[in-house]
Formats: C-alpha cells, structure tokens, sequence
C-alpha cells in the first residue's frame, strides 16, 4: 500500500526543504504521535519532545520514508515509539546510535507494514475493541512488549509467569486481534 | 491468511512485538534475511497488527502553542521565552480596574455611611424636637401662656387654642420633616447595600484575576523550563551534528581503507574498520554478544612498533546486537597498526579485558 496522496505532496515539500509542508504534517499527525508517546512515557512535556523528535528525524533525513512503501503514519509511529521507548530507558541518543537505526532501516529495506488500519477508524476501532475483549493477562502481555518495550524475560519477571507461558500468552493475543483485523478487512466493500 | 508454518521457525509475531532476545533474535533476523518467504510474508502480515496496537492509545491533543515552539526548534531560532504581552496588559488593566471601582465604591460607602449617620442624627434631633414640642404643648395645656402655673379653667381660651393650633402645626412640620428624614435614610441604606454588594462582587473577580494570574505565572515557569531543556538539547543535538559531519565526511571519501577485524576464541561477531588517516576511522561490528550489566565494548589501538595499546572509544551497540564506533583524526590513529575490541566490566577501564575482535599489528 502506498502513501496517501496528500501526504505524498506534503512529504515532496519536505524533501525540498519546505518548512510548511512539515508543519502540515505535523498538525496532521501529531495528535496520534502524542498520544503514542504520552501513553508509553506518562509525562506530558517528555512526550512533547519525542514528537518534535519524530518530525524532526523526517526533516533531517526524508530518504528514511519511502511513499512507495507504505503508510507515513506507520512509519511515524515506529519511529516515535522508539523514540519514547529509548527515553523511557534514559539511554542517550548519540549520533551513532541513529547511524546504526538509520542503517538497519537502509539494509533491511525500510519495510513499513501495509497499514490500512492506521488511515481507517473502522478497523482501528475494531483493533481498540479487540484489545479490550482479549483476556487480562493476554492482554497485559501485549501491552507491557508494546507501549514499555518490554523483552519476553522481562514480561515473564513482570508477570510473574514462565517464559513459555508468556509466550503462548503473545501468541494467542496476537492471534485474536489477526481475527478481528481480518473479518474487518473481508467486511469492507 | 497466514501461510504454513515455517518449519525452522514460528516466532514470528514475538520478533513482530521485539520482545525475541539474545540468539533467539539473531536467529530469526539471520532467518528472514536469507530469504524465507514465509516467515517474512508472515512477519509483515504481523508486523502491520503491532503497528495497529499505536492507535490504540487513548487520544491527546498537542497544546495551542506546541506549534510555535515546533516551529522554532525547526528554525534553530534561540528559544525566547513565549511573550504574553495581552495578558499581562489585560491583567494590568483589570487589576487597575478592579482598584479604581473598589475605590469609588469604598468612596460611596463611607460617603453613604457618614450621609447616613447625619440623617440618623438628623432624625434623632427631629425626635427629639418633637418630643419637646409634645412636652411643651402637654405644659401648656396644663398652664398658662408665662409657664408659671397650671393653666386657668377660667383662662383666655382664644389665646390658648392660637397657641395650641402653633404648637400643632410646628409638630406636623417636625413629624413630616421626620418621615422625608426616615425616606431618606431607607435610600441611604439601600445604596450602601448594593454599593457593598458590589465591592464583594468586585473583590471576587480580583480573586479571580490574581488566580488567573497566578496560572499564567505558573504555566511561564513550565515554559522557561521547558525552553531550558529545548537549549540543552540544542546544544546536544549541535554536537551530534558536528559528529554526523566528520563521519559523512569520512563515508564520502574516495579512497577508505578497510579491514576486517577477525574474532578472538569462540566470538561469533565481526567487524569491519574504514578509515583515513585526515578524516578518521569508523568501525562497524555485527553479530555483537550480549553484555552484562555495566559492560561495554572498548576499542583499543596497538602503537605501531610496540605491543601498546591505546583505548580509542567506546562501542554504541544497537537493538540487533550491531555497533559502530567513530575515532577522529589524530595520534592515535596516525600511530595505529592494530586494533582490538573487548568486553570492559566498566566503561573507560585501564587494561584490556576479554578479546572478541581483533587485527593484529
């Protein structure tokens, strides 16, 4: 799936240096990067910062997104979300710690998942539901590898499970919002 | 639809989530990257779920002026301190306001209080003349006109009704001064009570206006600390620009030399260095063990013409067990005929600790 042509003219703009094309997208999508960002760090002016971050990293290197590849709004959300979660390990963010991000971008392709559900409520909504039907540990599971960038031995320690449990716990919470983001996709027209 | 099952592999919606670590990460990333079609159909089919879960997050809006500090950053303008010359301006004028009518209602108050008091005075001395008139005309019926004794029965009855019918009318004139006098101080006390009503309306919105005000002083103090952090992290960001420069300028480069370093012992990692001896070295490893807790890898010369070693930097390691070090020009370089990475139990340690990557002079 590409870019939405709207944002494929403001994110030209962007690539020639135009600062009202960014700022477009940042009252576009900014909205959805702070609530990302608030819901992992919890601190208002933190995640302020990590979405004027997220912008920034698209004005200074605009090669890192490919229109062709997919959705922007995916691609804002990967790399806000490390962002945040980099923050929220207090790791400083050298140069090089970009450089090596950067590189796994360019040597893996920038692969930015088909996303339909990011542009469609629908399924969004669908996604919200099916979290909130998904049982309490499936859906803690998730949440905790998700919005804390927890490891599957962290979320075994946090949970206070084997590590084989949390994995079956993954497995099938994933499994479950598959479900509800297929039969959603077979619904549309 | 989800393809079959890989047989090597069934991971992936846990590497979709980041939560694989150590070998099993590497696994998998070795696996997609040499080419299974199905577990990487499968991982993007999972990967677009994970991203899915961002939309998730309870909605917040960015702030009315986040915009505008956005704006600056972009511009790399010093960050001033948001102006707010309308609300001080309003503040003031309020402020000023407010003191101005409190000042005219307490004006009126004690102008109201002191008319009152002279129409209570006023009155009191009406009362009181009207009870000597009582006084006088209850004696002068009892007496005759000179005051001395008790009127005479057989008395000059003209001159007493005359005298009577004057002490008359001047009591009515009294008794009606007495009445616009009352009328008068009902009024009084009616402007004194909405002119105190006022001053306790005017009195709430000064509360009102120092309570704004104090907001406003407040959300300046978020904002200057704010602004604070944006310039620290300007200043950071401004050194890493100058990095990001002197490594551009080394990639660029038309001629870099290279050389694989080879791994010491059991180490799975490699590494590779480029350098120029003007423009630096950049080395970039792969494959990188996981650290203890306060390890990091360190970067070490050999001098040339001795076996010396000269710690020339510290290893960023990233998410997938990559890393990459960058070392300015300098001595040490010029001086470099070797170069060794190993594991330090504290970063900047002074003697070389376990070997994982090595060229030897």
């Amino acid at each position: 799936m590409r870019a939405k042509p709207e944002d494929t003219a403001l994110l030209e703009g962007v690539g020639a240096r135009d600062q009202d094309a960014l700022l477009a997208l940042y009252r576009l999508y900014g909205n959805r990067i702070l609530s990302l960002a608030y819901r992992i760090l919890q601190d208002r002016s933190a995640a302020d910062e990590v979405v004027q971050d997220t912008f920034l990293k698209l004005w200074q290197r605009p090669e890192l997104f490919n229109p062709e590849c997919g959705v922007l709004l995916a691609w804002l959300y990967t790399v806000s979300r490390n962002l945040a979660l980099d923050r929220k390990r207090k790791k400083s963010r050298r140069l090089m710690e970009q450089l090596v991000d950067n590189l796994d971008f360019r040597l893996k392709g920038a692969h930015v998942p088909e996303m339909a559900a990011l542009a469609d409520p629908l399924l969004a909504r669908k996604v919200r539901e099916a979290m909130n039907a998904l049982p309490a540990d499936q859906r803690q599971a998730i949440e905790l590898a998700y919005f804390q960038g927890m490891s599957q031995t962290e979320i075994s320690t946090e949970q206070g499970t084997p590590l084989g449990t949390v994995k079956t716990r993954l497995r099938l919470g994933m499994s479950k919002l598959r479900e509800a983001m297929t039969f959603t996709n077979r619904m549309k027209p | 639809m989800i393809p079959e099952n890989c047989s090597q592999h069934q991971d992936w919606e846990l590497y979709a989530l980041g939560v694989l670590e150590g070998d099993e990460q590497r696994d998998m990333e070795a696996h997609l990257a040499f080419g299974c079609e199905t577990c990487k159909s499968a991982y993007l089919s999972t990967q677009a779920i994970v991203s899915a879960l961002a939309s998730t997050a309870p909605e917040v809006e960015l702030s009315p002026h986040s915009e505008m500090l956005f704006r600056q950053r972009l511009e790399g303008k010093p960050f001033a301190v948001l102006p707010m010359p309308e609300q001080r301006a309003r503040w003031d004028f309020r402020t000023f306001a407010a003191w101005l009518a409190a000042a005219a209602c307490l004006f009126t108050a004690v102008g109201l209080a002191l008319s009152r008091l002279d129409l209570a005075r006023e009155l009191a001395e009406q009362k009181r003349v009207t009870a000597a008139f009582q006084q006088e005309l209850l004696y002068v019926s009892k007496t005759n006109p000179s005051g001395t004794s008790p009127p005479d029965p057989k008395g000059d009855p003209a001159e007493l009704r005359r005298t009577i019918e004057k002490l008359r009318i001047q009591f009515k004139a009294a008794d009606a001064a007495r009445l616009i006098a009352e009328q008068k101080l009902a009024t009084v006390q009616a402007k004194l009570a909405t002119a105190q009503e006022r001053v306790h309306v005017l009195d709430a919105s000064m509360k009102d206006a120092e309570a704004h005000s104090q907001k406003a002083e407040t959300a300046l103090a978020d904002l200057q600390m704010q602004t604070t952090r944006l310039q620290e992290d300007a200043a950071r960001f401004q050194q890493i620009s100058a990095e990001n420069e002197r490594i551009t300028a080394l990639l660029d480069a038309g001629s870099l030399s290279q050389l694989d370093l080879k791994p010491v012992g059991n180490a799975h990692a490699t590494a590779r260095v480029y350098w120029q001896n003007d423009r630096g070295l950049l080395l970039v490893a792969r494959s990188l063990p996981l650290l203890p807790e306060h390890a990091s890898f360190q970067l070490w010369f050999y001098r040339h013409g001795t076996t010396d070693l000269v710690h020339v930097g510290t290893l960023t390691v990233g998410r997938s067990g990559d890393g990459l070090v960058y070392v300015p020009p300098g001595p040490a370089l010029l001086a470099m005929s070797g170069a060794l990475v190993t594991i330090q139990p504290q970063a900047g340690g002074s003697a070389p600790g376990q070997e994982i990557l090595r060229i030897k002079p």
